[in-house]
């Protein structure tokens, strides 16, 4: 899903507008595309989740806190959740059943082997 | 990379709390009208249980208060949210405003196998092991 939003706004997709000028954008498009993917079937995911996780606090901070404290109607809401989850990610790894777990090994994750 | 392990537990603990308060704020706005904006008090009765499922579900989630019987509910309610309301208005979530309903329901989905983690009522109740990472 993460995925979609970079579809939309660097390859116009999902009822997106023509390809974003300004280079913030364009930047924060590719992140979205191409972070999401990894994450989505985990390869690399620790970094690319850092890297998503900042687009969105940067995203949340810069675009939507000027319009209001409440995240649900500053429009953030979404933003405020990418934000931690990735975050989260970043933290617990890939888990399991993702390709990190396939290459590296078995036991990278929080929960495989145990704080 | 596997250092960062040891701080999994105390991010997932701040998403939590963040997430089950953003997620209260949605049935505060069905309920109470706070924070202002919403569509009014819903007239249908799934209205009435979805906000009180998100009011009360949410704080719980927030404090880790009962956590994973929360999110039990919290998820299932989105799952129906999701089905009923976005899945007819188009297959992509982005397009038809579902994505925040899958947001919460896989969120709360972990909640609810994972626990309420380290710093949560529940752990100060019942114990410090009843999370998947303090177990494991």
């Amino acid at each position: 899903m993460f995925a979609c939003w970079g579809a939309k706004l660097v390859l116009g997709m999902f009822g997106g507008t023509p390809p974003p000028l300004e280079p913030m954008l364009i930047v924060g498009g590719w992140i979205e595309l191409v972070g999401g993917l990894l994450i989505a079937v985990g390869l690399l995911t620790r970094l690319a989740a850092f890297i998503c996780s900042g687009t969105m606090a940067v995203a949340y901070f810069m675009v939507h806190a000027p319009h209001g404290f409440f995240p649900l109607l500053n429009q953030g809401e979404k933003a405020v959740f990418y934000c931690w989850l990735f975050l989260f990610v970043f933290f617990y790894g890939a888990g399991r059943w993702s390709i990190d777990a396939l290459i590296f090994n078995r036991g990278t994750s929080a929960t495989a082997t145990g704080t | 990379m596997n250092a960062l392990n040891r701080f999994a537990d105390p991010i997932f603990c701040v998403a939590r709390l963040i997430i089950g308060l953003m997620y209260a704020c949605h049935g505060g706005q069905k309920l109470l009208g706070f924070p202002p904006g919403g569509h009014g008090i819903p007239q249908d009765a799934m209205g009435m249980i979805g906000g009180c499922v998100e009011l009360g579900g949410g704080i719980l989630i927030a404090l880790g208060l009962l956590a994973r019987i929360a999110a039990f509910f919290a998820a299932g309610e989105m799952a129906v949210a999701y089905f009923t309301v976005h899945a007819k208005m188009g297959f992509f979530p982005i397009l038809n405003h579902g994505e925040s309903a899958i947001l919460y329901c896989w969120f709360f989905l972990f909640v609810l196998f994972y626990g309420a983690g380290r710093w949560s009522l529940d752990a100060l109740l019942f114990g410090r092991s009843s999370s998947a990472t303090a177990t494991a």
